[in-house]
């Protein structure tokens, strides 16, 4: 099963545009009162979206979020369609990319 | 009597732009090769005169985030509203330029309903669950500028565990097929989404794909061999990134034994693109 507080918080910053405006200026109050880890509340405050992701947060919600998302993978995945480099940062952090040949190669993971 | 007059299958998100920034010329290029062949699928449909439309397809946790997950649900009632999102980014996008409203075909989801519930399916049913890219994106391609027939949205959970098995949505597209066949109507059926990308759901992992696994689905399309796909399990697709081929398993049971004839497949970093339609 996956963690309902990481979602449904995921899920009301897409569909909520003033909660979402709210998290953009001061995430950290934003998301005062949700229910979160830590951990948890650490990687929305630090935008971290992969980190999310990795702690239950559903992909489509973490890609789709406007503003605040992956956008799609572009923003971080690049046009070759290549991968996220291992312990990269989130969206905030910037981005990072290798490509689908270069990891064949055993340079990830 | 009625019919099932076409069946078909076919990925999800369909727009240009979407792959053009996702996968760069290349991704542009497959999808408007795939688009083409869903509108050629398209003219077929037309041909056969149908009198609904069923579309098997996926939430992507935007009509039943959170209060209520169900495993299949039949959205009932005279219309269905498309999903809408404020500045909406990626697959979301795709629905920008689409119609708002779509009319339903009231007398045949509720018989797949009522009859479903009476043989032994506990479905879900919704009079205002709106729906995404999943099933529109796919019917505005097939269709295009021609009439819409009534839709019958039917929602499968392929991705919230736990998911219903391969062997029971089959199953419930048996239970269509026999509800169409006592009803006086022709109808078309189309499952969306797929093939495979986003394996396990990771962020990390968007930008692969198994063709391999891929491959062995269609082989067995079209030969007809539904069987063995009905053990599929939920590891296996979550695995390879084939979550939403559960909604193709609906339209297998409903087609079944009839052999699949691909008319795209295009491989992608991102996802496999793939149209298939059904001899009926």
């Amino acid at each position: 099963m996956s963690r309902y507080a990481i979602n449904s918080l995921l899920y009301h910053l897409k569909k909520d545009p003033n909660l979402r405006a709210r998290f953009i200026k001061q995430p950290s109050a934003a998301i005062a009162d949700a229910d979160l880890t830590d951990e948890e509340r650490a990687a929305f405050i630090a935008g971290d979206m992969r980190k999310i992701n990795e702690l239950g947060g559903y992909l489509h919600l973490v890609m789709s979020i406007p503003k605040i998302g992956t956008h799609g993978g572009t923003e971080l995945l690049g046009h070759d369609g290549g991968q996220l480099i291992e312990g990269a940062p989130g969206r905030r952090g910037r981005k990072a990319v290798r490509s689908p040949r270069s990891r064949r190669k055993g340079h990830t993971r | 009597m009625g019919e099932i007059v076409f069946g078909g299958a076919m990925s999800h998100v369909l727009d240009p732009d979407y792959y053009q920034a996702a996968c760069g010329d290349l991704g542009r290029q497959k999808v408007v090769e795939a688009m083409d062949a869903i509108g050629k699928m398209g003219d077929r449909f037309v041909e056969r005169k149908p009198d609904a439309l069923i579309v098997v397809a996926d939430d992507h946790m935007n009509a039943f985030s959170f209060n209520c997950v169900p495993a299949i649900c039949v959205r009932i009632g005279k219309k269905v509203q498309r999903m809408m999102q404020d500045d909406a980014e990626a697959f979301d996008k795709v629905l920008d330029h689409m119609a708002p409203e779509y009319a339903l075909h009231e007398e045949l989801g509720n018989s797949i309903l009522e009859q479903g519930v009476k043989n032994g399916f506990d479905l879900a049913l919704s009079w205002e669950a709106p729906i995404d890219h999943a099933f529109l994106s796919p019917v505005n391609t097939l269709l295009g500028r021609r009439t819409i027939p009534p839709l019958v949205p039917i929602f499968v959970n392929a991705f919230i565990a736990p998911q219903p098995t391969a062997r029971r949505c089959f199953q419930f597209g048996q239970h269509i097929a026999r509800v169409v066949a006592k009803s006086p109507w022709a109808v078309g059926i189309i499952a969306t989404g797929g093939l495979s990308h986003f394996p396990e759901l990771l962020l990390g992992r968007v930008g692969e794909t198994d063709t391999v696994f891929d491959r062995k689905l269609i082989h067995l399309m079209e030969r007809g061999e539904h069987e063995p796909l009905l053990d599929l399990t939920a590891d296996e697709l979550h695995k390879t990134g084939s979550h939403e081929f559960l909604n193709w398993m609906v339209l297998l049971g409903a087609i079944t034994p009839a052999r699949a004839e691909v008319r795209y497949f295009g491989e992608l970093p991102r996802i496999n693109l793939a149209a298939v339609e059904w001899r009926l």
